[in-house]
């Protein structure tokens, strides 16, 4: 019995072997293949800088222009441009939201527009921002455009997380102060992790056509 | 008697041809050219508007603006941007001085017109006159329409 067991497992080994390593390449040539899919459609040519790790956002609590809270929560399920000022910005703020009117014009961009991607403004100044200012301002440049402010603290929650830096300048003698900010728009992914940064100066055709790269290697990936 | 008569008289008109050279100053020759004058619409509810433009001194000589003003905004001050710390800020300038034969652009990202409170808000086509006070005493009023800026046909000027 056992002669006869170990001669008819003599005879399958070289088969059994065969078969493993067969597999085994097999497998090999399928997960290289997959591993050439995926850097493959790292988008190149990209001016946004697109970060190596997605950073996940924690926690923060701001309200909307609609005094509506505005916290993680709110950033999950769409892709989110955010932008962070002042409305008694002369240059920098008008001029970005400008851009931001003009990418959310984008032919290509309309059907992500319309489901699942938000402009964000967010203003580091709440003393003189009061949520129905900032409605008014930011809709001026697309109704759909949202407006958001808080407690300075839970601004300071949220920027520090993004590399965002800002700052309160002396006030004058007519009691006005310039507030000094970061100029980049960050770009946030339907999980609420941060994935790019777009720097100035801005383009809405470049920026258009990173997004649509960039949200194309997300859901591939 | 008459020669201190004839001396008075001299000073008198003097006098009176320094004032009157100084009135018209501004048509003897050209100081300051501004060209290119661009205010874009704002929100209605922005406290604050901008104005870009660029100002030639077609003069041999130093010019000074030393401050602007409009009838159309509380205060109108002359700011220039810069990077700091990886942020953008803004300073306030006591004067612009512009070097004899030298235009100065004042454009996104840099020096600009701040235009501060509107009596009203400024729609597309309002126009809009922007007094310039010269350290000369000379003042030069220019004027230009709320334009809407569409990005695409925004031309900046890149250095």
């Amino acid at each position: 019995m056992t002669d006869n067991k170990q001669a008819t497992d003599r005879k399958n080994k070289p088969f059994l072997l065969v078969a493993i390593a067969a597999i085994s390449i097999l497998f090999g040539i399928w997960v290289s293949t997959l591993s050439v899919k995926s850097t493959a459609t790292v988008p190149k040519s990209l001016e946004a800088t697109l970060l190596e790790r997605s950073k996940p956002v924690t926690s923060f609590s701001l309200v909307d222009h609609d005094n509506n809270e505005f916290n993680l929560q709110s950033l999950k399920g769409n892709w989110s441009f955010l932008f962070f000022g002042f409305t008694n910005c002369p240059d920098v703020c008008p001029i970005t939201l400008q851009v931001m009117r003009s990418v959310w014009k984008t032919p290509a961009l309309q059907k992500l527009i319309e489901t699942n991607t938000k402009m964000i403004f967010v203003s580091v100044d709440p003393d003189r921002d009061k949520p129905e200012h900032l409605k008014s301002y930011v809709q001026y440049y697309n109704p759909k455009f949202v407006g958001v402010t808080g407690k300075q603290d839970q601004i300071d929650t949220l920027t520090s997380q993004l590399g965002i830096l800002y700052g309160f300048d002396d006030p004058n003698e007519n009691g006005d102060y310039n507030v000094s900010h970061s100029g980049q728009i960050i770009l946030i992914d339907p999980q609420a992790n941060m994935r790019a940064v777009f720097s100035p100066p801005f383009n809405p055709q470049s920026i258009s056509k990173d997004f649509l790269a960039i949200q194309k290697f997300v859901k591939d990936n | 008697m008459i020669n201190k008569l004839i001396i008075s008289l001299c000073f008198t008109l003097l006098l009176f041809n320094s004032s009157y050279a100084e009135s018209t100053h501004k048509t003897d020759y050209p100081t300051l050219n501004f060209s290119k004058i661009v205010i874009p619409e704002a929100p209605p509810v922005a406290s604050v508007m901008v104005a870009y433009m660029d100002i030639a001194n077609m003069s041999n000589q130093k010019q000074t603006i030393s401050s602007v003003s409009s009838e159309q905004f509380k205060r109108v001050e002359i700011h220039n941007m810069s990077m700091e710390n990886d942020m953008m800020t803004m300073e306030r300038l006591a004067s612009l001085s512009i070097n004899a034969g030298q235009t100065i652009a004042l454009e996104s990202n840099g020096l600009h017109v701040m235009l501060i409170k509107p009596n009203k808000p400024l729609r597309k086509g309002d126009k809009v006159e922007l007094t310039f006070k010269l350290s000369s005493g000379e003042q030069i009023t220019v004027s230009s329409h709320v334009k809407l800026i569409n990005f695409n046909n925004h031309h900046h000027h890149h250095h």
